[in-house]
């Protein structure tokens, strides 16, 4: 191991990673450009290097950029990737206070936690965890999507109807276009651009980023308060997020390593954890480091999980891990057991840059969270028009469609009468996300038993992921009741 | 704070919604075609057209829990919030319809060099100098980031 570590410590690596985790945080903190193009994009290029140095590029990529994604999120309610959205719920109210650096703060520790637990996990149990995670098939993918489905009974935060509602129409979004089955057409109204379904990213931009452009107008600026960066620097991280980090780094690790989940799933569904522990529920929404705590070392989580099915067995945990996948492949390193025995003068160099990607990136993140922070303080009638024309770009980038910048503009109105009459856009978005899963799980599973709901109870790890699921909807039901009994109305 | 309006809004919802939900269910029929075929074919019966069913009912119950839970219980919503600023709301999303409009015929960089600037002096801002450096500052930024760097295709003109 000594060996590999000296590898790493070269020069020549060393500026590769450094070099990839700035960029990835630069390409993670702009709508737009997502971790995936960036190594797309890298690969040609990474070529003409040494094997080492073209994956170290690319795996500091890969980190910085999931890191990135919660900045924009956090201080524009524009989240650089769609990992984010969950942190951006929590970090924008605390940049509304004035609190943004703190907040960036928060996210950049528990990423920097999440990515070094998931990268030690990718290096000491990777062959045994990718064996478990091929137990894992069409039913307990639903049954996972439920999980995160089950998170809209804690973002229903004042009612759990209209909350239940708005679920609901994010699942019924993402019916729109091709039937997993048989591929035929639905609900397209005959628009070609509607044939992929409904694109995610400029729903989710148009419902986060330019709805809260719209509650902007009345106000000079982000931040309520004024931003001192030599507070900043001085404030210290709230105390008791230990646990919430920990347990986001568990699930956006296991989140990671199961085929076909990603990092938004991931970040969901430790946030909806982190609601059911807290003792401060009631500042969910409002701005709870707890939530940014455990969503940004869950999405964060998912970079070495991802990597563990990949380097395995050759099944990309995610798109990025896909990408990543070409960078390897074209340098002739095949995913599979050579590559931790033949290859491993590669491998496991590479698996230890990623622990540098993730010191880099704190590194960078801690100094400049502050400064980051003082985007609150731009005047508002200057921001404005910037975030919406940044917006403009990210809907459109993602598949080069004019259709999918009205698509956000669609979703911002949608989202700004939802959020003005009590309806939850998270829970739209959550039901987005999680649609495709659920329904494929679901069709999948029923073709495998011939319409027979058994199925969704034949393994042990369903009847684990039941329970989950049962105490991850119970207790906020039983709460909610009590308080709607003890209203006075 | 009146509470007429809010319960209006919420029967105007469950309407909307339980319209939804009965066109859903009987799209998933096997009598329902769209040029000539189900749009739920028998293959898929069992599986998606479940599913959707599944949703559909779910909306279409919740709709009505929400209607009775509007009766039972009013609202203690504020309607004054929504109404804050329309006329600054309405401009904005006019502005940005005028934007996009713009984007398909002349170009994002073309459409961006009037909408920014524009859109900054609507909202209030009057420091034409800043206006101007911060259109420059964004669009080259722009320029240099998306198309130079990483070669993110911007919409093109349509008209030329």
């Amino acid at each position: 191991m000594f060996e590999y570590i000296q590898i790493v410590f070269s020069f020549p690596v060393l500026l590769a990673i450094i070099l990839g985790s700035v960029s990835g945080i630069i390409i993670g903190g702009m709508p737009g450009l997502t971790a995936t193009m960036a190594v797309a994009l890298l690969i040609p290029i990474t070529f003409q290097f040494e094997p080492l140095i073209g994956l170290a590029l690319m795996g500091g990529v890969y980190c910085g950029a999931m890191y990135g994604g919660s900045i924009a999120g956090i201080l524009l309610a524009t989240p650089g990737t769609p990992a984010a959205a969950a942190t951006a719920i929590e970090g924008y109210p605390l940049t509304q206070q004035g609190k943004g650096g703190l907040a960036l703060k928060v996210s950049v520790v528990a990423s920097f936690v999440g990515g070094v637990f998931s990268v030690f996990v990718l290096l000491l149990v990777s062959p045994f965890l990718a064996k478990i995670a091929l137990k894992f098939g069409p039913p307990e993918q639903f049954l996972l999507a439920i999980m995160g489905l089950a998170g809209i009974v804690s973002l229903a935060a004042g009612n759990l109807v209209k909350g239940m509602i708005s679920g609901i129409i994010g699942l019924l979004i993402a019916v729109i276009g091709e039937d997993p089955i048989t591929a035929s057409l639905r609900y397209t109204g005959g628009m070609r651009d509607l044939y992929e379904g409904v694109a995610f990213m400029p729903a989710l931009i148009g419902m986060f980023s330019i709805t809260s452009m719209m509650s902007l107008v009345t106000q000079k600026r982000i931040a309520s308060e004024d931003v001192d960066i030599s507070t900043i620097k001085r404030e210290k991280m709230p105390k008791g997020l230990g646990s919430y980090i920990g347990m986001g780094s568990v699930v956006g690790t296991i989140v990671g390593i199961l085929p076909g989940e990603g990092a938004t799933v991931a970040a969901f569904v430790s946030y909806n954890f982190a609601k059911q522990k807290s003792k401060m529920k009631h500042l969910f929404g409002k701005g709870n480091p707890e939530g940014i705590a455990a969503a940004e070392s869950g999405n964060n989580g998912c970079v070495g999980g991802s990597l563990v099915p990949l380097l395995t067995l050759g099944i990309p945990g995610n798109t990025v891990a896909a990408a990543l996948m070409g960078g390897l492949m074209i340098h002739g390193l095949i995913p599979g057991p050579e590559l931790f025995t033949t290859h491993a003068n590669i491998t496991y160099p590479f698996i230890l840059s990623l622990f540098i990607a993730n010191i880099v990136f704190l590194v960078v993140g801690l100094f400049f969270a502050p400064y980051f922070a003082r985007i609150s303080l731009i005047p508002a009638q200057l921001l404005i028009p910037a975030i919406c024309m940044f917006s403009v770009i990210g809907s459109y980038a993602m598949n080069n469609s004019v259709f999918d910048v009205w698509i956000m503009l669609l979703f911002a109105v949608l989202g700004f009468v939802f959020s003005k009459t009590g309806f939850s856009t998270s829970a739209v978005i959550l039901g987005m996300i999680l649609g495709p899963i659920a329904e494929n799980g679901f069709t999948q599973s029923m073709a495998m038993s011939s319409g027979h709901y058994g199925i969704f109870f034949g393994s042990t790890i369903s009847w684990i992921l039941w329970a989950i699921i049962a105490l991850l909807i119970l207790p906020p039901l039983l709460t909610k009741q009590e308080k709607m009994d003890h209203s006075p109305s | 704070m009146n509470k007429k309006p809010v319960l209006m809004i919420n029967i105007a919802y469950a309407i909307i919604f339980l319209a939804i939900a009965a066109f859903l269910l009987y799209s998933t029929r096997l009598d329902y075609l769209v040029e000539g075929r189900p749009l739920f074919p028998q293959q898929t019966q069992d599986k998606s057209a479940v599913y959707v069913r599944f949703l559909a009912l779910s909306l279409g119950g919740f709709s009505i829990i929400m209607l009775i839970n509007s009766f039972l219980r009013p609202s203690k919503m504020k309607l004054e919030a929504f109404t804050a600023a329309p006329k600054k709301i309405i401009t904005l999303i006019g502005v940005l319809i005028a934007y996009i409009s713009l984007i398909y015929f002349i170009g994002f960089f073309a459409a961006s060099a009037i909408y920014l600037p524009v859109s900054m002096y609507i909202l209030g801002y009057r420091n034409i100098f800043r206006i101007a450096l911060t259109t420059i500052g964004l669009l080259l930024f722009v320029y240099v980031i998306f198309v130079t760097i990483f070669a993110v295709p911007m919409p093109e003109a349509a008209l030329f």
